[in-house]
């Protein structure tokens, strides 16, 4: 299980604020939040918008760690981001340089804008891992279902997360299986190591599409999908909570979107 | 009329042209504990849960009704409300991330009202011996308790057959134990239990009935100790040690005719010796 999915492994799923509130709530919130992080590149903007996350995290009682170690994740992407804008912008050039006879130059504005570009980058990382921190999967099938999507498409997430682990075993042994023959991935360069992999994703797809097979089997013998309607064991309610959270989140991208066409942001 | 039968079914695959079943006839009456040895068993559990001809392909001829049902002309979701299955590999049986939602799986596919429900997945629970794992991470679990959840959430369906296709054979020894603890159980409480499965000193003390299939053909049926001393000279088929014991030495000591199928029923025929 990927350690972000924090709600997925909580014995109390109402451990905090927001993984108490209902899914489809999330799924608001998690729109607007979309919507406000492209609305604006300003940088201001949005470094108040990761400090306003990072207070969420801190005091809604969401595993900090894993919540933050998604941002190292992003951060050579950001770094190639910047680093591409500041040397490629025309405009407020603050240094120039000769570089094996190229003329290199260092644009600020390009850097702002690449570091602009890296917030966003990193605000969306953020707020995706949130929302699947704080939403339980089996809750966010039930309101996905409830929202009008057929059963058998929302249930994919719940499915791939449970078959996830079992595939990263599969790729171990084999892995272990063709170390133990003398074709190690393990001690080469990372590019080679891409290479390399390719050989063992062969068994890997062939023992995932077995797998598939049987897992289809064993579910058309438990009726999966063979009726148009469902029951659910878990209910799901919406409290006054839901409410308004809804309302704080759409007056805030409502808000921050006219803001920003105003120019004022 | 019996819970299960078999009336001349027939099937190959696609794309051979090899019977897996021919002509293969029998019932099993309700209550009944009946394990499946040979060539063509697995086939032959497909057959019970409409798998065949409904979801595996190949040519069905012949009839099998469940219940009174014809599995050709009834849906797999009705069939699976009178036969559940439980697969060889657990991973593959468990859908959800935790027990609770895997035993509840099958339930909400066949529209059990939600009150009904708790209910339903408590007595399972408990019947498995499952009950202090319901919130638990299905991944986490061990190979037996996986397969013991698997067998939870087909009790949960309410089926009235219990069709099982090698429960153990990726499991540890502790894992069968806990397995066959749970079937011996669940014969107790009068489930139907068809299994195919390898493990005679488990099996024989448990079985009513059982079935050998050779070359597609229904060769034997008949209770355990009758049935091992049919086959006594056949190397195919596993015997519990007891048994193989008692056909080594009958011939050279006066044993009697009771095949002995236990440890205990061995301690009591040689102590007469």
């Amino acid at each position: 299980m990927p350690k972000f999915l924090f709600a997925a492994s909580l014995e109390k799923e109402d451990a905090t604020f927001f993984s108490s509130l209902h899914p489809s709530t999330m799924l608001i919130a998690l729109g607007c939040m979309i919507v406000i992080i492209f609305s604006t590149l300003n940088f201001l903007a949005l470094v108040g918008l990761m400090a306003f996350l990072f207070l969420i995290v801190v005091f809604d009682g969401m595993p900090k760690q894993s919540t933050f170690t998604v941002l190292l994740v992003v951060i050579p992407l950001c770094f190639f981001i910047t680093l591409i804008q500041a040397l490629t912008d025309p405009q407020q050039i603050v240094a120039r340089f000769d570089l094996f006879g190229m003329g290199i130059t260092v644009s600020a504005q390009g850097a702002l804008l690449g570091l602009s570009i890296t917030l966003r980058v990193a605000l969306m990382a953020l707020v995706m891992t949130m929302f699947f921190t704080v939403v339980h999967p089996v809750k966010l099938t039930r309101a996905l279902y409830d929202l009008g999507m057929p059963f058998k498409f929302a249930y994919t997430f719940v499915l791939a997360l449970r078959f996830l682990p079992l595939i990263l075993d599969e790729l171990a042994t084999i892995n272990n299986a063709q170390k133990s023959r003398g074709y190690d991935i393990d001690r080469v360069n990372p590019a080679i190591r891409v290479l390399k992999m390719f050989p063992l994703t062969i068994p890997l797809i062939l023992s995932a599409l077995k797998r598939a097979d049987t897992i289809a089997l064993a579910m058309d013998l438990k009726a999966f999908n063979a009726y148009p309607q469902r029951t659910f064991f878990i209910s799901l309610q919406k409290g006054s909570a839901d409410t308004m959270v809804r309302i704080a989140t759409v007056v805030s991208m409502v808000f921050f979107v006219v803001v920003t066409f105003q120019g004022i942001l | 009329m019996s819970l299960i039968e078999f009336d001349n079914v027939s099937f190959r695959y696609s794309g051979t042209d090899r019977m897996i079943l021919e002509d293969v006839s029998f019932s099993i009456e309700e209550g009944e504990f009946v394990a499946i040895f040979g060539e063509g068993k697995s086939t032959l559990l497909m057959c019970i849960c409409g798998a065949i001809p409904h979801l595996l392909s190949g040519k069905f001829s012949g009839q099998v009704r469940v219940d009174g049902m014809d599995t050709e002309t009834h849906k797999i979701a009705e069939i699976s409300r009178k036969v559940g299955v439980v697969l060889q590999d657990p991973e593959n049986q468990l859908f959800n991330l935790t027990v609770e939602g895997d035993v509840v799986f099958g339930m909400e596919n066949l529209q059990v009202p939600q009150e009904e429900m708790e209910g339903r997945l408590v007595d399972a629970l408990k019947t498995v011996r499952m009950s202090d794992f319901r919130r638990r991470m299905s991944h986490e679990l061990s190979g037996g308790q996986k397969q013991r959840a698997a067998i939870a959430s087909v009790l949960a369906m309410e089926s009235k057959i219990l069709v099982m296709d090698e429960p153990t054979r990726e499991l540890d020894p502790m894992g069968t134990e806990e397995v066959f603890e749970v079937l011996a159980r669940l014969k107790e409480q009068g489930k139907t239990i068809v299994i195919v499965e390898n493990d005679p000193e488990h099996l024989a003390p448990l079985a009513d009935k059982m079935l050998l299939l050779r070359g597609g053909h229904l060769e034997i049926v008949a209770e355990p100790r009758e049935f091992y001393r049919k086959i006594k000279d056949d190397k195919r088929i596993r015997f519990p040690q007891v048994t193989e014991l008692y056909f080594q030495l009958e011939d050279k000591l006066d044993l009697g005719p009771k095949v002995p199928l236990t440890l205990e029923e061995g301690v009591e025929l040689f102590s007469h010796v």
